[in-house]
């Protein structure tokens, strides 16, 4: 278990009383979190309870009736997808998104586009400037692919990897682009122990002082490993927040995620 | 705020990870694919007055195939309107001849501007039309044009149309300007859009077309794709059209039907909706050949197109992966 770090509460994602409905299903109800930079959070809790839909919240893609979501003190109501990916959001899904029509390495160089400026010429001719970032945006895609240890693949295909690797792909792309809230969707699905051991590693490794990480995970070792905090979600309301011990002893966790013992 | 000490740019990346030596295959089949260019150079030496212009409508009808297909590489969709771009950079060049006493050389970037303009005049109205709605609002332009050229015939010409008579390169014999424009148009473009395949705007649209959200959380807007796929794609659409009219010296609304778009989709179809020259060729060849070819044929003729069409789609798609991925121009 790790140890949460100090860290300025102006890099910090807080969320306040968020709901999310679609017709008359209730998604999420009045959720209330604090996700310090720094700090590796988890959010965990049963299939259905509502942990992609918060991510989808927090990343633009779906719009909560209620509540609010601010980062660095600044509101993010009505903020686009690619305008809180400028804020330096980034994320990972659940299901694989990689193009399979481009190379590992030029999926995570997708991950820089919000930060490149080669502008059409450059696109349609060698000219100087083009070229030199091109050069660049793939010398960072293979650090980040190198930080993964999935750089050997980085001129292959989607279509010829295994799950795993296109997993560990998918999360050297959200942090090619040096982030400051990177959301983790379920980045151990699909990997062998050993994988899954790698990449608990790149996770502690991935700590920094001004980064919001959160990871959403079904692997529970995984999760007690490389947290500092634990929220967990059932039916769309947070049913209990703290560190992995705490977590781990909760009862009401223990029942309703874990599974209880004497059902 | 603090800064995210995230940064990947301080960590050298393995020697390892530099990009894959050149396999011999590539290098043979770009020895080939310059044999090929060198013959095509030097065919009207050894051919006739017929074939140099049949080629060349045929290098022209390659450069609008490969505007369809680029469309459906880029953004996934299918237009059966693309008549309507072609036909925006035939009558520019054949506009601007007629009111301002300019060649194909100095109109062609006006008439690739006006694709331009016209692709996303296009777009914006129908951004969020997709799949078969966006083909079918496509088909609307396509069967909407000759109809608006014969309405403005004081300026179109109407049914005779206009004629495109100026040299481009003075000195040349106009046959010889008939074939070697369109082929240079064709390698150029071809060039261009290998050049851009590499490029971060090439990769955003990949993205944002097989996965729209994970494309958006990455700061690439789905309007901006879409205004960018349909302007790019009427403007090589447009160049296209500056080139057949060049070639066949005359524009006319007979000549931008509704089956010219479809045609040209076919001839997309028939290339594996490919970028390269090869693929772009061999759909050109059977959009202008096969009905030189089947011109005998008398009532079999649409019998005879279509069991052509399905021999050569079900061919192609029967060819090994790496030989299918050499026509769509290196991608799988």
């Amino acid at each position: 278990m790790t140890t949460a770090h100090a860290m300025p509460h102006a890099d910090a994602l807080v969320v306040d009383d968020l709901s999310l409905s679609f017709g008359g299903i209730q998604v999420l109800q009045h959720i209330g979190l604090h996700l310090k930079a720094g700090e590796i959070t988890g959010l965990i809790g049963p299939n259905g309870a509502g942990k992609t839909s918060f991510f989808n919240c927090l990343t633009g893609l779906y719009s909560p009736q209620q509540g609010s979501i601010q980062f660095g003190g600044r509101r993010l109501e009505g903020v686009p997808p690619t305008g809180r990916a400028a804020l330096g959001f980034s994320r990972s899904f659940q299901h694989v998104a990689l193009c399979p029509e481009l190379t590992v390495a030029e999926n995570v160089m997708v991950g820089l586009d919000r930060q490149s400026s080669a502008g059409w010429f450059d696109a349609f001719l060698p000219l100087p400037r083009g070229k030199a970032e091109r050069a660049l945006n793939r010398q960072r895609a293979l650090t980040a692919l190198e930080r993964l240890g999935v750089a050997d693949v980085a001129d292959e295909f989607p279509s010829q990897l295994p799950p795993g690797v296109l997993r560990l792909t998918e999360i050297a792309r959200a942090i090619a682009g040096n982030p400051r809230v990177l959301l983790l969707d379920e980045p151990a699905a699909g990997l062998n122990s050993i994988e899954t051991a790698d990449l608990s590693s790149a996770l502690l490794r991935l700590r920094a002082p001004g980064l919001v990480l959160v990871v959403v995970e079904h692997d529970m070792d995984l999760i007690m490993e490389v947290c500092d905090t634990i929220h967990v979600l059932n039916v769309g309301r947070l049913l209990a927040s703290g560190g992995p011990e705490q977590i781990r002893l909760n009862p009401d966790v223990v029942r309703v995620y874990l599974g209880d013992e004497d059902e | 705020m603090s800064s995210v000490m995230l940064s990947t740019n301080a960590l050298p990346a393995s020697p390892a990870q530099g990009r894959a030596a050149v396999s011999p295959l590539k290098r043979w089949s770009a020895g080939v694919g310059a044999a090929g260019l060198l013959a095509l150079a030097l065919l009207p030496m050894a051919a006739g007055g017929y074939w140099t212009y049949t080629l060349g409508l045929c290098f022209a009808n390659a450069i609008a195939i490969m505007s369809v297909s680029f469309l459906v590489r880029y953004a996934g969709e299918v237009s059966i309107g693309h008549g309507v771009f072609v036909a925006a950079g035939a009558y520019t060049v054949a506009l601007m001849e007629k009111y301002l006493g300019v060649s194909l050389l100095a109109s062609l970037p006006a008439a690739a501007v006006a694709g331009a303009v016209l692709g996303m005049a296009f777009a914006f109205p129908s951004r969020f039309l997709s799949g078969i709605y966006l083909a079918v609002a496509t088909m609307a332009l396509a069967l909407a044009l000759p109809e608006v050229l014969l309405h403005f015939s004081s300026v179109s010409g109407g049914y005779e149309g206009l004629y495109v008579k100026l040299d481009a390169l003075p000195g040349l014999a106009k046959e010889t300007q008939r074939y070697y424009l369109p082929l240079a148009g064709l390698v150029a473009v071809a060039l261009l859009l290998r050049h851009f395949r590499r490029s971060r705007q090439a990769m955003a649209l990949l993205l944002i077309r097989t996965s729209p959200h994970a494309a958006e959380s990455f700061g690439v807007r789905r309007s901006w794709a879409r205004l960018s796929c349909m302007a790019l794609s009427g403007a090589i659409a447009a160049i296209a059209g500056a080139m057949l009219s060049f070639s066949s010296s005359t524009v006319s609304p007979n000549s931008f039907t509704l089956w010219t778009s479809i045609f040209l989709l076919v001839g997309s179809v028939v290339s594996l909706y490919s970028l390269s020259i090869l693929g772009s060729l061999l759909g050109g060849l059977f959009l202008t050949l096969m009905p030189l070819l089947l011109a005998g044929a008398g009532d079999w003729v649409p019998i005879l197109y279509g069991s052509a069409l399905l021999i050569v789609v079900l061919g192609f798609n029967a060819l090994p992966a790496s030989l299918r991925a050499r026509l769509h121009g290196g991608n799988p």
